[in-house]
């Protein structure tokens, strides 16, 4: 690598941030974020960055693919595209573990279809590691650390299928908290999951659990019901457990019955000092819910905003049957998203304006 | 009709009324943010968070005869966009839009509404004129022209149309034909390429 590579990525950037700088996002925390990466863009541009040498170009390298992440997330997160209703869910789930105020969700929209994932890479260590460097040598540095969720384009808006990504918020709190890291040192006394074939079962096996278990916390087995769609009957492989496996832990755990993995994540937690695995959803009996007479419902919690989810998958899976039975399908369809997704914005608007009556937002 | 029962008249239903309906759960509007959008005679309704405006592209009309799949939908002669409440939206003058009102809203049986612009609103310009049917439930999606000629800003969340409830002596059943707006929750472009009458009417040239 000499300092043309160094150039090349500046030459992608600069077009990269041309089309970027007319985004608006509607919230203040990735303005910010979107002028503190120009600012460093701008800083590596006017630098000398052609004197760089050995290890200053690795370094480079990876700074400016850090920025290049960064607008990819962004561009895909202005008010016009980003899913908000369910960003905002994720965002509630999400302060009950971690300093929501230090992290911005932001998503990226695949064209591959039910392509959900939680982009890892970029860890607190890296992140602090990134701004010493950037600090020092460039006399600026970022104040959030980016959420990175990828839900496919055209699902968008499909509420039923978007709850996967309460179990990739699940991988992601997983990772910040080292769970199933510190689950792999108790039992293998290594934190390196590549060590071995059986390591890096035993650790992939622990982080599906894990936020399979995060996920029924909010959604109870609305995850559960997704993955019947998608992974029916798949046996163990080294990346995740059978579906069968998965399915009755989440079970054991919803009903309240001994169930080993939540008892040893709890473990984990608890010796960090972090939150348990707990219920944290309030269930809406289907027979007594707004949907019934079309309405969105009308959400008192933020565990029956989370509960939603589970709601429309009980009322999907009985369309045939139920008050639904005689709309075409595609309409049962849309009708349940549509009343998710107004149900969840009511809930936040009329938060948000009692909070702005009562004289708590100004 | 018995001796005891009150025969409710039709026409235009007052505030009292709307209140009553509203606690009863016989007329659904949510969220509304605040009582005070209902009026004497009339109920304010907010500009919600979505729009849709049309605009020009490489089709030099819109066809609104065919649902075949290799003619573009309708859909594709507007752009979507949002707003979060208090952000706001210009209008170009001619310019079509639709948007979905904040609120929800349920009819009951026997109830319509016809929607107007606030005088405020109608003062610059602006126009809509829709109805919406007994039974109908889902934001009410509307369709504005700004038919001044300077560009007018609005702002998600304003009070810009207001409804007018008007009580019809009998009921109706809302789903008894296909429906093909039930439940919506943004604007929806127009599905006038979808009336499965625009088949049969085709047929008769074919025979």
């Amino acid at each position: 690598m000499n300092y043309k590579t160094i150039e090349f990525l500046l030459l992608q950037l600069e077009e990269s941030f041309s089309k970027s700088r007319s985004n608006i996002y509607s919230e203040v925390k990735k303005e910010q974020h979107f002028r503190e990466l120009y600012q460093l863009f701008k800083s590596i541009r006017d630098s000398e960055y052609r004197r760089l040498r050995g290890n200053e170009l690795y370094v480079h390298f990876n700074i400016l693919t850090y920025i290049f992440k960064g607008l990819e997330y962004l561009d895909n997160s202005t008010l016009n595209v980003i899913p908000y209703e369910i960003v905002s869910c994720l965002e509630k789930a999400l302060s009950d573990w971690i300093r929501r105020e230090d992290f911005i969700v932001v998503t990226s929209l695949s064209n591959r279809n039910l392509d959900f994932y939680f982009e890892s890479g970029y860890s607190e260590e890296y992140f602090q590691g990134l701004n010493k460097y950037v600090s020092k040598f460039y006399g600026t540095t970022i104040t959030h650390r980016l959420i990175r969720i990828g839900l496919p384009k055209v699902l968008a808006r499909d509420y039923l299928s978007c709850v996967a990504l309460y179990h990739e918020l699940g991988h992601f709190v997983d990772n910040e908290l080292n769970i199933s890291k510190k689950l792999l040192l108790e039992t293998y006394k290594t934190d390196n999951p590549r060590k071995s074939p059986s390591t890096f079962m035993y650790y992939s096996h622990r982080t599906e659990y894990f936020a399979d278990l995060f996920a029924a916390q909010y959604i109870n087995d609305a995850s559960d019901s997704f993955l019947n769609y998608i992974a029916y009957d798949e046996p163990d492989s080294q990346t995740h457990p059978a579906t069968a496996k998965r399915t009755k832990v989440v079970q054991e755990f919803l009903s309240n019955q001994y169930c080993m993995e939540k008892n040893d994540f709890n473990k984990v937690l608890k010796a960090s000092g972090s939150p348990q695995l707990s219920l944290r959803h309030n269930s809406i009996d289907v027979s007594n819910s707004d949907f019934i007479d079309l309405v969105p419902q009308n959400l008192e919690n933020d565990g029956q905003l989370h509960y939603i989810f589970k709601l429309g998958w009980d009322i999907w899976k009985e369309s045939d049957d139920n008050f639904l039975k005689d709309f075409k399908s595609r309409q049962k369809h849309q009708i349940i998203n549509n009343l998710i997704e107004k149900s969840i914005s009511n809930y936040t608007i009329s938060a948000q304006w009692k909070k702005l009556n009562d004289g708590t937002i100004q | 009709m018995g001796p005891f029962s009150r025969k409710r008249r039709s026409g235009t239903i007052l505030k009292k009324e709307i209140l009553n309906l509203i606690e009863k759960k016989k007329l659904v509007v949510t969220p509304l943010l605040d009582k005070n959008q209902i009026g004497e005679m009339t109920m304010d309704l907010r500009v919600g968070t979505d729009f849709l405006s049309l605009h020009q592209g490489r089709e030099a009309y819109i066809d609104s005869t065919t649902d075949e799949i290799n003619r573009r939908p309708i859909k594709s002669h507007f752009t979507e966009t949002r707003r979060k409440l208090g952000e706001t939206f210009l209008l170009h003058p001619s310019q079509t839009i639709l948007f979905s009102t904040l609120e929800y809203i349920k009819l009951p049986a026997n109830i319509f509404a016809v929607l107007s612009m606030r005088s405020s609103y109608s003062r610059l310009g602006l126009t809509v004129s829709t109805i919406f049917q007994p039974g109908y439930c889902g934001c009410f999606s509307i369709e504005v022209v700004n038919t001044g000629n300077t560009a007018i800003k609005i702002m998600s969340g304003a009070r810009i149309v207001q409804a007018r409830f008007v009580r019809l002596k009998n009921t109706s059943d809302y789903f008894s034909s296909n429906r093909k707006y039930t439940c919506q929750v943004r604007p929806v472009p127009s599905k006038a390429n979808e009336d499965e009458e625009l088949i049969k009417l085709k047929g008769l040239l074919e025979n």
